[in-house]
């Protein structure tokens, strides 16, 4: 065997973590700014008719123009307040407060006629999007303009995701709260019937459901019935997590000291664990709306739901047809950048409040 | 010990098969409409339409009916479908799972093909660009809904660059595989994006403390190279949650491509319980339901089993 | 050397100022309670830190500095010539994985064994380090496995190449007491038989009694005192160190002997005071331990150093 020698030798200077130089910071608000104003120009080249860019290219040109614009932000945003900055969750709420805003007030814009087509019938039809005009993100096949029936859309979105939200943890939490407290019997019969819900292809039981309670005729009737459609599909989902949940906080010292003092289930359920199983679910029922969102889009882009010239993004979604598709791409990718932008926003902002309340025991 | 439980699991399939029969009939008989009226068309006499009704069985009381159907079921005759062209639902369903599972297949292949590697290297390199791209990625993902994806899709690779077609599905026994696949593939990633982001994420959280454990320190002071660590000691241990999340994967992917199936005009199942529901057409809707359950329940129960292998740990009932 | 990690609070010191050689074949011993850096040394000196940590210093291996080498250059030594033990063999065995893979993993990659010829090697490495039956428990999972046994494994994989330097980290801190015995004798069995240069670590200063030609006593992340094994038992110099000699219990004592433990807490290391780091736990603190940081020097002919202004047993 070789002879070897370790030799370990006194050290030199230990090097500490040099803090950020000031002059960097200068460097990325101007590299920020820079990105910005090239996102901004790419997407008035993709928005804005200009001749030699026409019809498909221009929507990678718009695509491109988005990233860029949100990598500028995000640079300027890092730059200014430092890299722990986290831009899409911002982003995110300014979208949704904005596209909020826009819902309830919608009837007071300047928008265009988003459902009537005979005020529509001297506006040219499929005209693409042009920044500047009256009709900013286009118009459809019946000279219906685009942003205004986006904005209109949202409002059904929202409000029976809202909806079947609410209604679904009304009904589930309770029930997935006594299964997961009183355990035994109650929770094994609890169990099974909730196991076989979700063995449903949840799309079909929608579908089925859509049928039974019959095509809407107006806008709040079918906020009213997607909105219980859709709740009595999350109710399962929110009975498991009310359960894991429960299950979890129900052996923590605090629960067993309440009742070693007497105090009452129903005391218990209420003032101690209640408000632990809320606060997970809250972050996971912001996620629920995302998906709940794009179920009622999947209905009304199959025709199940909310019927045209009323707008829901499925269906705006669904006018553009193979044959559409190919000649004007922004008639369904309007709607579908909003739709995008609001699941996203969902899911951001709910990731965001899962990290901070969602305790990482609960078991699904 | 590992017998018990798959005895109870296979034991738990026939209540929970039950039920979803069960419920599913209850509610087709809910939807509006007669199927008379879809058999004869609007302009039959009153008596004709009555006629039907009766030879369709539809004046006895549901739970009769369900029964009867029940009972032919489990004699392994699903019956004729209502409305013609009047062929055996088992046809009928027969003609189409093919599709639904190759989509399945495919598109659970494509998903770990993107997934694993990604979640891997994001693991590896947790805060790198690699990672951060990848987090993004699977984000932004997430959150586009399948319908529109297949739209972007189509846009980008049948229409922009024709390199797919626009649609349709063809058949391998009519027309070879490698056409079968050219229709396949665009339907497939469309599903397999949806799935990859999220298997992307899950195995990259679970890999990211796996890599903490002190095995993988050991290993790395036995001098053995990265590729050796990831695939060999990381993964294995950190796949579990990816098995179980696959496992209710293929089930919804089995059932719930009814709106990839409408975008690239797909003949698959969605389809067939969709037309048939509008028809109330009973017979198709519940054997449908049924198979997809069925299939559901059984990947399931395969992916339980499937789990106590992965972990020697349980399998000899130790915790 | 030095090591060093950025945290929340700021730059933690694990290591300050540590210097040693070590010749071929010789076994040595560095003691120290928990936090005193002495795991996070040898993981400078094998270059095992995760990438964060700030490493300062040289470490001389056979005429080169391990810590300019590249990853892929290090790989190889690791295992091959240099091979680490660690404390806990329940998780640092790969539980879903069998032993004799584990086992095969180095002799495949450094030996370029083939398949069989490395299990051929496995099952005479683990009659080696004494397990019975070993064709039966080459297939075994970890969790099979008593606590020693699975020690007698790791030892196994650490030697498997025949490095020249094997690094006992805690060997037998996760065992029980019956057990240690066993293990580490095996390991000066397998010192001594392939020639291995060894640095035992350990908390307790009965490990390294009787095995090791030499110590090194370390606190707060330094060497505070470094002799002859025989030396530093019978004359330690460093109130640490005998405060650590003196709280070991001993049979010849009389029962109801108390117990004399070394009172406080080890300083924060993340903001380390300028004076002497043991001068707020020790009992013959004076003035100018608690405004000056002692340097180690050498005290007593003979290779003894220790870092104190008043070392025990030396008048001024």
């Amino acid at each position: 065997m070789v002879a070897s020698e370790l030799e370990v030798v006194r050290s030199t200077e230990v090097v500490t973590a040099a803090p950020v130089r000031t002059g960097s910071r200068a460097a990325g608000l101007v590299r920020g700014g820079l990105l910005l104003a090239a996102g901004i120009a790419v997407i008035y080249i993709g928005l804005v008719p200009m001749g030699h860019v026409t019809g498909i290219i221009k929507v990678p040109v718009v695509l491109a123009g988005i990233a860029l614009t949100y990598m500028g932000v995000d640079g300027l945003a890092k730059a200014w307040w430092g890299p722990q900055v986290e831009t899409a969750f911002w982003v995110s709420v300014f979208w949704l407060v904005a596209l909020i805003l826009a819902a309830i007030f919608a009837d007071f814009l300047p928008l265009g006629e988003a459902v009537d087509t005979t005020k529509t019938i001297t506006i040219p039809g499929n005209t693409p999007p042009d920044l500047f005009s009256a009709h900013p993100l286009g118009t459809n096949n019946f000279s219906l303009d685009l942003l205004a029936r986006s904005i209109y859309a949202a409002r059904v979105s929202l409000l029976t995701a809202g909806l079947a939200v609410v209604l679904s943890m009304l009904i589930g939490v309770p029930i997935g709260m006594y299964a997961g407290y009183y355990r035994g019997r109650l929770d094994r019969i609890v169990s099974v019937f909730n196991d076989s819900f979700l063995a449903f292809p949840a799309l079909i039981v929608l579908i089925a459901l859509a049928s039974v309670l019959g095509v809407p005729t107006s806008v709040p009737e079918a906020i009213i019935k997607e909105g219980v459609a859709l709740a009595l599909i999350g109710i399962p989902t929110m009975i498991r997590l009310a359960r894991a949940n429960t299950l979890v906080f129900a052996q923590r010292e605090f629960v067993v000291a309440s009742r070693a003092m007497g105090a009452r289930d129903r005391r218990i359920l209420s003032r101690e664990i209640l408000p632990n199983v809320l606060l997970p679910l809250v972050s996971l029922a912001l996620i629920i709306i995302a998906v709940l969102i794009v179920a009622e889009g999947s209905l009304a882009f199959l025709g199940l739901g909310l019927q045209p010239p009323q707008p829901s993004w499925g269906n705006m979604i669904a006018e553009g047809t193979i044959t559409v598709v190919q000649d004007y791409p922004f008639i369904p990718l309007v709607p579908g950048v909003f739709m995008f932008l609001t699941v996203f926003s969902f899911n951001r902002i709910g990731e965001r409040a899962r990290q901070r309340w969602d305790p990482r025991q609960a078991k699904i | 010990m590992i017998r018990r439980t798959v005895l109870s699991r296979i034991l738990l399939v026939i209540p929970v098969l039950f039920l979803v029969s069960l419920g599913t009939f209850f509610l087709v008989s809910l939807i509006p409409g007669s199927p008379e009226a879809e058999v004869l068309g609007p302009n039959a006499s009153a008596q004709d339409y009555a006629r039907v009704r009766e030879e369709l069985g539809f004046n006895e009381p549901v739970l009769q009916r369900y029964f009867h159907w029940l009972g032919n079921t489990l004699h392994g005759d699903l019956g004729n479908n209502l409305v013609p062209p009047i062929q055996r639902v088992s046809t009928m369903l027969l003609r189409a799972l093919p599709i639904n599972l190759e989509l399945a297949i495919l598109a659970l292949l494509m998903a770990f093909l993107i997934a694993i590697p990604a979640a891997m290297w994001s693991a590896y390199r947790p805060g790198g660009r690699f990672d951060r791209l990848v987090s993004a990625s699977t984000f932004g993902v997430i959150s586009v809904p399948s319908f529109l994806a297949g739209l972007l899709l189509i846009l980008l690779f049948a229409v922009t660059w024709p390199i797919f077609p626009l649609g349709q599905w063809a058949r391998p026994t009519e027309e070879g595989w490698i056409t079968n696949l050219h229709h396949a593939f665009l339907p497939a990633l469309t599903l397999a994006l949806a799935e990859a982001a999220v298997f992307t994420r899950l195995l990259r959280s679970d890999m990211m403390s796996t890599l903490q454990e002190d095995y993988i320190l050991a290993a790395r002071a036995k001098g053995m190279p990265t590729r050796h660590i990831l695939f060999r000691e990381a993964l294995r241990p950190s796949s579990f949650s990816l098995i179980t999340l696959a496992g209710i994967s293929v089930g919804r992917l089995i059932g719930g491509t009814i709106i990839v199936e409408q975008v690239f005009t797909l003949p698959g199942l969605g389809s067939v319980v969709v037309t048939a529901a509008q028809k109330h057409d009973y017979r198709v809707v519940q054997g449908a339901v049924l198979l997809i359950a069925l299939i559901y329940v059984l990947v399931n129960l395969f992916v339980d089993v499937g789990y106590a292998y992965l972990d020697p740990r349980i399998r000899r009932g130790r915790v | 050397m030095s090591a060093a990690f950025p945290t929340p609070r700021g730059l933690l010191q694990a290591v300050d100022s540590v210097s040693f050689e070590l010749a071929a074949g010789e076994c040595i011993g560095i003691v120290g309670e928990s936090g005193s850096g002495k795991s996070v040394l040898v993981r400078t000196i094998m270059g095992l830190l995760p990438a964060t940590a700030e490493v300062g210093g040289r470490v001389d291996f056979d005429g080169r500095d391990l810590a300019t080498l590249t990853a892929r250059a290090r790989r190889r030594l690791w295992g091959a010539r240099i091979a680490m033990v660690f404390q806990d063999p329940m998780t640092s065995l790969n539980p879903v994985r069998r032993i004799g893979v584990q086992l095969t993993d180095p002799l495949r990659v450094h030996a370029d064994l083939s398949h069989r010829q490395a299990r051929q090697r496995a099952l005479e490495l683990l009659a080696l380090v004494g397990i019975p039956e070993p064709a039966r428990r080459i297939d075994q999972y970890p969790h099979e496995l008593s606590g020693g046994m699975r020690q007698r494994v790791m030892i196994a994989i650490a030697v498997s190449c025949q490095p020249e330097l094997l690094i006992a980290d805690e060997p037998t801190t996760a065992l029980d007491v019956t057990v240690q015995r066993q293990i580490l004798d095996l390991l000066q069995q397998l010192q001594q038989d392939l020639g291995m240069a060894m640095i035992l670590i350990t908390h307790d200063l009965g490990v390294v009694a009787g095995r090791t030609r030499r110590v090194l006593v370390m606190y707060a992340g330094r060497v505070v005192e470094e002799a002859a094994t025989p030396e530093l038992f019978s004359r330690p110099h460093h109130p640490y160190s005998t405060g650590l000699l003196a709280s070991i219990p001993r049979l010849e004592a009389a029962s109801g002997t108390r117990l004399e433990p070394i009172p406080g807490r080890p300083p924060d290391m993340v903001s380390l005071p300028a004076s002497c780091r043991f001068a707020a736990r020790c009992r013959y603190v004076q003035d100018r331990c608690r405004a000056e940081d002692p340097p180690l020097v050498e005290i007593d002919a003979g290779d003894h150093r220790c870092a104190c202004f008043y070392p025990v047993g030396i008048l001024a």
